[in-house]
């Protein structure tokens, strides 16, 4: 469906010059909802613009369903690209009503009077702004608004949809409601879509694929799942959520995995090291360190409640073992205060062995 | 393409009456297509003393009236945004009405208030000291007025940084014990400097320029600026025939001059835009209490309002009643008469002027938008090859002096002769302010486009349209509105205008500025300040039809 081959882009002001892709590649399947994520200004939006067209990359090669959109400089301009895309900013046209908004794209397509009419019905249905056809698109609100960006690039049926970090100007509770909503639009009308965000909550809990980017280089690509609990870098275990880090040396392979040596002891993993190196740092999140009474847990190591923090759902205890320190989420089921002598146990298939 | 068709537009309303100025600076006849080569006419016009005290005049003028106008812009910006004095927004008003009023009509009014022989002022101070008290006819007098009539520019720039102002930056520093002082001068003076400093080389620039008020006052009491220097070696030389080439030659120190400051103007206004960013907090901005002292501030304010506009007004619109000059008195009351008015409209030389001053206000004003517009779409919106050389083309005649564009375009149209016959023409006059007027168009029509969020028109785009398409349907819109603000302001800067129309004066092409200069020029008082009445009824009424298509059009938008 779309295929991106190591684009290159700088910018260029004047005396100055920002790398912002540095040879991004990847390949996304139809009907597949994919997620650019990364931290601010590591060059998603540039990234999502080269594929509408709208910046022009020094080398690499962009196709769209197969035909060639961008090669080396050569460029079909953004219109004549089969693509839609909605904006961060919503870029609702003040001038215009709601409906006028969303036939914009028909008439450029020049879709006759009475097909235009009734697409445009549809897709302000679909996003539930009927009511409002013929209402001036500055008397909306954020949240409608960004329906109306939303319906005007349903409604030309382009196979690729872009969207610029779509919900990142809405309120928390709109943001949650407006997630669920457009997972579900874009999988009933069967388009493909690229969504930029650098929430790694809505990453995750939206998309079938997600690159993690890092200052211009897609880092890592995968499931959500494999992403969280496999990442093989480092700055996706701490990207995607709370993690400590261990150094570790390689031991000795055994048939489920590498052992390695740290400062808890010897630990034994589900996963292969990367190469041949014996230094290697290994990561576990703090849910998955287990704390229990030494009945409960009479096999794990032995560990000190450092502090407590009581946040409702969960408790995030401090605990130190020998040395080492490190974070451990827990449900209230069972409550420890500082200073209590507890055992901590963390399973092999839990231990994340990390590329560097 | 687009870029060629621009570029040449621009070749011909800067490039030609530039090289114009500056190959005629080497002939020594003076005209551009002339044969021979000299420097002879540098050798004339830098050679003499009087060059010296011309350039001393110059600097002195300019940086005088500099001063004077945006130390009183900071002191009525902050007075007004930053205290509690009484009888703000109308203060406020008052302070902003002189940009109806032709810095040419605030002379003659001084003139008329402060003459040493007859001015009013001196008439009714007569018996109670001896010597006239007010003498605008010196270098003091051009200053001040100059100064008066630049203040509402200058306090449009400055009064929305202190307003915009975070208080809790003030605040702060309050709460760290800085007293009064320390606060004003550590954090409010270091946040409103940039804001000073563009709005102190902008007037330093045009007060270079400027010719209506040293062209009243200083000419004839024989004090020379650059800019009535120019016109007295073109109009009234000693040796009776226009001295083109050592103009010329007097031209390039100026223009050099003037080029440096425009240049670095842009660099810090194009700094101060990259860090543009309107936040949206709401705040309310810290109010300083006068206590006692805020009746005392208001009588200032009236005062000021009072030098600034009210008296110079009510004194041509006295004398524009009146048969023959006298001072109001109750005995004068019974002379007062509509004749003047009246006879204003019976002469054929005024009817025609008006016309002449519409239709060059109304196609300038067309032509610079329009132009104008498209200048600053190709700078701020496009990524088409060249625009850096658009824009600073179109930056260029900023630091031109109106006159000297006059020169300049007399020789071009000589030159181009039976090619283009606009000589004598109002159609020269137009060509003139398409020039003179087209950085401000750039500019302005430059802000309103950064206004406009790229991605609307991006959104045109990715929906299919191409981009004369999105230009037209999407653009254009959105930024008509905000267009027809530039268009009033070059419209009612084309009527004011004096000194270019002045300069390409031919047999037909006399427009409402340089009637009323002749008239007063004759010594006709009563008629030209009759005539400035209008004038200013002209360039009022534009601004207040403005005012009401702006609210009328930001009601729509939100309804
Ligand atoms: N027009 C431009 N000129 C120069 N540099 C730019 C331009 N646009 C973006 N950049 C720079 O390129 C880098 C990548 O920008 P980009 O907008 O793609 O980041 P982003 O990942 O979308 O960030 P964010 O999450 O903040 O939107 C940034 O460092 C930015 O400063
Ligand atoms: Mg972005």
């Amino acid at each position: 469906m779309l295929e991106v081959n190591d684009l290159q882009l700088t910018y260029r002001l004047g005396s100055l010059s920002h790398h912002a892709l540095k040879g991004v590649s990847l390949s996304v399947g139809r009907g597949e909802f994919f997620t650019l994520l990364g931290p601010s200004g590591c060059g998603k939006t540039t990234c999502l613009r080269s594929i509408a067209g709208l910046e022009n990359p020094d080398t690499g090669r962009i196709a769209i369903q197969g035909a060639t959109v961008f090669k080396d400089g050569a460029s079909v301009p953004t219109e004549k690209r089969d693509i839609a895309m909605v904006f961060q900013s919503y870029a609702v046209w003040p001038h215009m009503t709601v409906a006028q908004n969303v036939a914009f794209p028909l008439e450029m397509a020049r879709v006759g009077r009475a097909e235009r009419d009734e697409r445009v019905r549809k897709a302000l249905a679909m996003v539930g702004l009927e009511p409002y056809a013929d209402r001036s698109a500055t008397m909306l609100s954020g949240g409608q608004q960004q329906r109306v960006a939303l319906a005007r690039a349903l409604v030309k049926n382009a196979k690729l949809i872009l969207l610029d970090e779509p919900l990142s100007n809405l309120d928390a509770k709109l943001r949650d409601q407006m997630r669920v909503e457009l997972r579900e639009l874009q999988q009933r009308i069967d388009t493909t879509a690229i969504y930029v965000t650098h929430d790694q909550d809505e990453a995750m809990s939206m998309s079938d694929r997600v690159a993690l980017m890092r200052a211009g280089e897609l880092i890592e690509l995968g499931n959500p799942a494999d992403l969280y609990l496999r990442p093989r870098h480092r700055f996706t275990a701490e990207f995607l959520g709370q993690a400590t880090f261990l150094p570790a040396r390689f031991e000795r392979d055994e048939e489920r995995g590498a052992v390695f040596s740290t400062t808890l002891g010897t630990v034994v993993t589900t996963q292969r090291r990367y190469g041949e190196a014996s230094a290697h740092t290994l990561a576990v999140r703090p849910e998955h360190v287990h704390i229990g009474t030494a009945d409960e847990l009479p096999d794990g190591l032995d560990a000190t409640i450092v502090s407590r923090l009581f946040s409702g759902r969960m408790l995030e205890y401090v605990v130190r073992i020998g040395e080492t320190v490190l974070p451990a989420h827990a449900t209230s089921r069972l409550l420890f205060s500082a200073g209590d002598r507890v055992k901590v146990s963390i399973a092999a298939e839990n231990w994340i062995v990390l590329e560097d | 393409m687009p870029t060629l068709a621009l570029g040449a537009i621009l070749a011909y309303l800067v490039v030609a009456p530039l090289a114009a100025l500056i190959i005629s600076s080497l002939r020594p006849t003076g005209f551009p297509l002339d044969d021979g080569w000299t420097l002879g006419n540098y050798a004339k016009a830098y050679g003499n003393v009087e060059f010296l005290s011309l350039l001393s005049n110059t600097v002195v003028f300019a940086v005088g009236a500099t001063a004077v106008a945006v130390s009183t812009a900071l002191l009525l910006a902050w007075v007004l945004e930053r205290t509690d004095v009484p009888g703000r927004v109308l203060f406020r008003i008052m302070v902003l009405i002189p940009i109806a009023i032709p810095p040419l009509l605030l002379a003659l009014g001084w003139a008329l208030l402060g003459n040493p022989r007859n001015g009013l002022i001196n008439q009714m101070l007569r018996p109670f000291i001896d010597g006239p008290l007010l003498n605008p006819y010196t270098m003091t007098g051009m200053i001040l007025i100059q100064g008066l009539s630049l203040v509402p520019t200058a306090f449009l720039i400055i009064a929305p940084t202190l307003r915009n102002l975070d208080p809790s930056l003030e605040e702060a520093a309050r709460t760290c014990g800085a007293g009064f002082l320390k606060t004003v001068t550590r954090t409010v003076l270091p946040m409103i400097a940039p804001a000073l400093a563009t709005a102190g080389i902008i007037i330093l620039i045009a007060c270079f320029v400027l010719f209506d008020i040293p062209g009243a006052l200083g000419m004839p009491s024989r004090i020379y600026v650059l800019s009535t220097r120019v016109f007295y070696l073109m109009n009234n030389s000693p040796t009776g025939a226009p001295l083109y080439g050592e103009v010329s030659a007097l031209a390039m120190l100026f223009l050099v001059m003037l080029l440096a400051m425009g240049w670095a103007y842009r660099r810090m206004t194009a700094q101060s835009r990259r860090f543009v960013t309107v936040t949206g907090k709401a705040f309310r901005p810290r109010m300083y209490r006068l206590g006692p002292w805020k009746w005392a501030v208001a009588g200032l304010l009236g005062l000021y309002v009072l030098v600034a506009l009210l008296l110079p007004l009510g004194v041509l619109a006295w004398m524009s009643l009146l048969p023959y000059p006298t001072a109001p008195t109750m005995d004068s009351l019974s002379l007062l008469t509509l004749e003047n008015h009246a006879g204003l409209f019976e002469s054929d030389a005024f009817v025609g002027s008006v016309g002449n001053s519409l239709t060059v206000a109304v196609v300038a004003a067309t032509l610079v938008t329009i132009i104008g517009g498209l200048v600053s779409w190709m700078v701020v919106r496009s990524r088409l090859p060249g625009r850096a050389v658009i824009d600073n083309l179109a930056f260029i005649p900023l630091a031109i002096p109106g006159v000297m564009i006059g020169v300049a375009l007399i020789y071009v149209y000589l030159a181009l002769g039976s090619a283009v016959p606009i000589y004598g023409t109002i159609w020269i006059i137009v060509a003139g302010y398409l020039t003179q007027y087209l950085p401000y168009g750039a500019r302005l029509a430059g802000n309103v486009m950064l206004q406009v969020h790229n991605e609307l028109e991006e959104a045109g785009r990715t929906s299919g349209g191409s981009p004369a398409k999105v230009m037209l349907r999407i653009t254009l819109p959105i930024v008509l509105p905000a267009l027809l603000g530039v268009w009033v302001w070059v419209a009612s800067h084309s009527l004011r205008e004096l000194s270019t129309a002045l300069m390409l004066q031919g047999y037909d092409n006399s427009v409402v500025t340089t009637l009323l200069w002749d008239a007063w020029a004759g010594g006709d008082v009563t008629r030209s300040a009759a005539i400035g009445i209008w004038l200013i009824v002209g360039t009022s009424s534009l601004l207040l039809l403005w005012q009401l298509v702006s609210r009328l059009t930001t009601r729509t938008a939100t309804n």
